[in-house]
């Protein structure tokens, strides 16, 4: 074999071995770049998940709470108002069984059992109705909803302009509670801190589509900031939408009022 | 060296032909990938043991290559099919294996011959469904990933030694050079059968039932 010959051979062969090299470095580099690629896609969906979970645990803690205080609150509401009074009926009662008692006191005091024990009745009528409105039950959302609007208005602490169109089981019971619920808290919450003159409902009812929307003038809150600073009846509010598988959209800023919409489709519903 | 090579060629022959009989161990209860993946290694064992035969034997054997391609490429595609579960690569492997046809009806001395054509296009299509399998595991757990590197690098770094084939015969190289080249794509095949060995150790052993 010429020696100019042996050395093209071998040329060739050293490209093939070159290209193959190449091919390889290249084909490590394509392996390599899959494995980092799968390690940070992996651990963005760990801390995903993560998060999703932190935000659950928050959710249930809160739910807990606010189960809790709702508990003091019938607490307090049976002793204040049903307990204390059936104590003064008792003790009337004892004092009719005593033997020297003139027909005039006995009088006295059959009318004193009788007005308590009316204002015991009424309580415990109120207290049943704040738990689970039976207008909500018997009557529907409409019913219920337009029943809480007037007991507010009758407040006369502020202006409120509502109008409500709600056909008769469109949404499932457990969302009509929900929604029920969540104007509730929207109102308590207007009541208790927002110091607003005039407040605004509507709830919606179009193709497929309940939507709810509630105004109010009062103070408002940072809407950014609100996540984190989230009072238990906000994120309770956010829960139920959750629940029911609703948009949810507020719009706050100091000064401002509040501005929430939450609409939802009854196809969403199992 | 050449020694060396040969003992390296004997030992790859003995490692295809041991692999699907651990893959076997496995096979009643695993996955329908899982079993055409140990079909692929029994036929890459019987076309090397068919290889080693004729080798000694002395009898001319780059028929066998147009098996071991052509037979490669359909059970991978079938291996992968049920990986990607795409409808679209049964009609892919059709396709190639109608082009394949075609190539033969029309020049029959090609099945004697080294079809370079042949290998690039049926080596280039599983180095694609195993990017796409890449790709589809990047954001799930599954299993033969590590099968799927050592497909995708050996069927890479194979591609253009097999496409070579023809030019290297032309050249009428010494017997050293050869097997030199040929060592160079037995020691890609070993990676490949080690990662093979690994996945099976790793994802298919079998495992004493924990109470």
């Amino acid at each position: 074999m010429q020696p100019a010959l042996l050395s093209e051979e071998n040329q060739v062969v050293d490209i093939i071995l070159i290209s193959i090299g190449l091919l390889v470095l290249m084909s490590l580099a394509i392996v390599l770049f899959f494995y980092f690629s799968r390690k940070k896609i992996i651990k963005t969906q760990l801390e995903k998940a993560a998060l999703e979970i932190e935000y659950q645990k928050e959710l249930l803690q809160n739910t807990i709470i606010t189960q809790e205080e709702e508990r003091k609150r019938i607490a307090q509401d049976l002793h204040d108002a049903i307990s204390s009074k059936l104590n003064v009926v008792s003790l009337n009662a004892n004092l009719l069984s005593e033997k020297d008692i003139t027909a005039e006191e006995a009088q006295k005091i059959g009318n004193s059992i009788h007005k308590v024990t009316a204002t015991v009745l009424e309580n415990s009528r109120r207290i049943a109705h704040d738990l689970l409105p039976p207008t909500l039950e018997k009557f529907g959302l409409q019913a219920a909803m337009e029943e809480l609007c007037e007991e507010v208005d009758e407040t006369q602490q502020f202006q409120l302009e509502y109008s409500i169109h709600y056909p008769e089981k469109y949404l499932s019971e457990a969302s009509e509670l929900h929604l029920f619920r969540i104007v509730q808290e929207l109102f308590s919450n207007t009541i208790k801190h927002a110091g607003a003159t005039h407040i605004k409902v509507i709830l919606n009812t179009q193709e497929n589509l309940v939507s709810l929307r509630y105004v109010d003038n009062g103070k408002g809150f940072d809407s950014s900031l609100a996540r984190k600073a989230k009072g238990l009846g906000m994120s309770g509010i956010e829960h139920r939408t959750q629940l029911i598988e609703a948009e949810y959209v507020l719009q706050s800023s100091p000064g401002n009022g509040i501005d929430v919409t939450i609409t939802c489709h009854p196809q969403h519903e199992n | 060296m050449l020694d060396f090579v040969e003992y390296f060629n004997n030992f790859l022959v003995l490692a295809s032909v041991l692999l699907p009989c651990i893959y076997f161990i496995s096979f009643a209860k695993s996955s329908r990938a899982y079993k055409v993946f140990t079909l692929y290694l029994l036929f890459i064992a019987i076309i090397q043991g068919t290889l080693f035969y004729l080798n000694a034997q002395k009898i001319h054997n780059l028929f066998m290559f147009q098996f071991y391609f052509i037979g490669q490429f359909v059970f991978l595609s079938l291996f992968y099919f049920e990986l990607l579960k795409k409808k679209w690569v049964p009609i892919v492997l059709f396709l190639v294996l109608g082009v394949l046809a075609l190539q033969y009806v029309f020049d029959p001395s090609s099945f004697l011959a080294y079809n370079t054509m042949g290998v690039i296009l049926t080596q280039s299509v599983v180095v694609v469904y195993s990017m796409l399998y890449f790709y589809k595991m990047l954001s799930q757990k599954g299993s033969f990933l590590i099968v799927n590197n050592g497909i995708f690098l050996y069927l890479m770094a194979s591609v253009l030694f097999f496409s070579s084939g023809n030019l290297l015969l032309k050249l009428n190289l010494s017997l050293e050079t050869m097997r030199l080249i040929g060592f160079v794509n037995d020691f890609f095949y070993f990676v490949f059968i080690i990662l093979i060995v690994v996945e099976w150790y790793r994802n298919f052993r079998p495992t004493p039932l924990k109470v």
